[in-house]
């Protein structure tokens, strides 16, 4: 398993956001996460690669708890330096891009394997290759500001991708672009499934789910209600909640 | 109706303001000239002089040199107080507390008179023998008086400015950063202070220029920068109007050129922000 989280929790100020979540992901296949809005499913993502610190449960990546060294009969929270080595694994691709401003789009791609202390040429070349991959290769000098929403995301992903990670997070990553310009980002996330990278997906775009995730999961009031494949999900879930939600947004 | 040509609107006040800074302009040359009280040709005797030019420069050093203290001792303090670490955001809080809290005269007085208080500087920690024993004097000089007066008290303001720039930043680009695995530091030099650039840039522009005038207030400890190296001169000679004017020209010309620099240090840190 890619992911293993068993009975992840955590609140915000009093507020249970997650109730005990399990849930994991197989190498190479893709997972697409869907619920209501306020159901936890970016909380939990972002409990993944540690941006937020699950109250309890445990989560796996490639076997290793995160946030987390196995220090005699416990658990000990990692410094930030050791946290860091284990987020480089872990690619993560925001809903509202959180590209470096101030940076270029190749700068932006080149910081990561740079401070991650790989040499800045190979770093460069690599990070060519990728915005080619993402086809921007024409737009290496421009900054944020003068892409558009979709061209920035795919910015983003080439940047979490420069890492080399061996999971790719995405937080609902087109619920943020004017509708023309969701199709230019899933176009290069159905490629990076195909390629057979381990995907974790929270997202609204069911038709994309249905086509790219292997499994689809099901979250309703911080809790998985049910998970399984899309055919079965979209068109005959057993529970009432997920018959509602799909066909509300399908 | 289409043949007509366009015309331009009337505008008296122009005329009329045009009209009134010109005879107030006009006044105020016709007495620069006719004063004699001016004394320009004394202007011009003392303005290159190596008295004045000499209190310049000491005028500059502790500008830059307080400029560079408060910003690194200011930087540290914007971090404790940003920082999860209680004890490290009291400490920061109390030295702001305490350096905004007290006028710079008197803390340039109490840096002069350090000797008063400590005549002699040893640090003593428990269970440990005392370390050096020196004369405060020797090592707290009139320079050295002038710069703790000038950078510590500049460090509380500039903490506060830091601050603010970096808490413009958004949160986002701590979470994109974070989740590349970049080290705290990086993060910091690479991704926030640059950004946070935009906001500081401004005021601690302001406080260079402000800093510029406010090393006269070290002429009360005696050290001669510009404003007490004219001093200098007019209690000997009694000609305080033009050697005050002397000052006053080396002050706006230096202004002039910093306001130029942070012009450009603006555009500089704007990059990315322009479509």
């Amino acid at each position: 398993m890619m992911v293993q989280a068993t009975g992840v929790r955590k609140s915000f100020a009093g507020h249970e956001v997650l109730r005990g979540v399990d849930l994991s992901v197989p190498r190479g296949t893709v997972t697409c996460v869907i619920g209501p809005s306020g159901s936890g499913k970016s909380t939990f993502l972002r409990c993944v690669n540690h941006l937020e610190r699950p109250d309890g449960g445990r989560i796996l990546v490639d076997g290793s708890p995160i946030g987390y060294e196995v220090h005699g009969h416990g658990l000990r929270e990692l410094r930030h330096r050791d946290l860091a080595r284990q987020r480089h694994q872990i690619g993560m691709v925001f809903q509202r891009f959180h590209l470096f401003p101030h940076l270029t789009a190749l700068a932006n791609i080149v910081e990561g394997p740079v401070g991650a202390g790989r040499p800045r040429t190979e770093a460069t070349d690599e990070a060519m290759a990728l915005l080619d991959r993402v086809g921007l290769a024409d737009r290496r000098d421009a900054y944020p500001a003068q892409l558009s929403g979709g061209q920035q995301q795919r910015v983003a992903i080439a940047r979490a991708l420069a890492m080399r990670p061996k999971l790719m997070l995405f937080d609902e990553p087109t619920s943020a672009l004017d509708p023309e310009l969701v199709g230019e980002v899933l176009d290069v996330m159905r490629d990076l499934a195909a390629d057979g990278m381990t995907m974790l997906v929270v997202t609204h775009e069911l038709a994309f789910a249905r086509e790219v995730a292997d499994e689809i999961v099901f979250f309703d009031d911080g809790r998985v209600l049910e998970s399984g494949p899309p055919a079965r999900i979209l068109t005959a879930p057993d529970h009432p909640r997920t018959r509602d939600f799909v066909t509300r947004v399908l | 109706m289409e043949e007509l040509p366009i015309l331009r609107r009337r505008r008296p006040g122009r005329w009329v303001l045009t009209l009134v800074v010109l005879l107030l302009a006009s006044a105020l040359a016709r007495s620069l000239v006719t004063n004699p009280r001016f004394g320009w040709d004394t202007v011009g005797a003392w303005l290159f002089s190596r008295t004045v030019l000499r209190g310049l420069l000491a005028t500059l050093e502790l500008t830059a040199a307080a400029m560079v203290i408060g910003l690194a001792l200011g930087v540290g303090l914007a971090l404790m107080r940003l920082s999860d670490n209680t004890v490290a955001r009291a400490v920061s809080w109390a030295y702001i507390w305490l350096f905004r809290g007290t006028p710079l005269l008197v803390q340039l007085l109490f840096w002069g008179f350090i000797s008063a208080l400590y005549p002699t500087l040893s640090l003593h920690l428990p269970f440990l023998p005392a370390i050096g024993d020196v004369p405060a004097n020797s090592v707290v000089t009139t320079f050295t008086a002038a710069l703790l007066g000038l950078g510590l008290n500049e460090a509380a303001y500039l903490a506060e400015i830091i601050r603010a720039g970096i808490a413009s930043v958004d949160d986002g680009q701590t979470e994109a950063a974070e989740a590349l695995g970049l080290s705290r530091a990086r993060t910091l030099r690479r991704i926030i202070l640059p950004q946070a650039m935009r906001v500081i840039i401004p005021p601690v522009g302001n406080e260079t220029i402000s800093m510029l005038k406010t090393t006269s207030l070290v002429s009360v400890l005696a050290y001669a920068e510009l404003l007490y190296s004219v001093q200098i001169v007019y209690a000997r000679t009694y000609q305080t109007i033009p050697l005050l004017i002397v000052a006053s020209i080396w002050y706006l010309a230096v202004t002039t050129l910093l306001n130029i620099g942070q012009h450009h240090l603006e555009r500089h840190f704007a990059k990315g922000s322009r479509r």
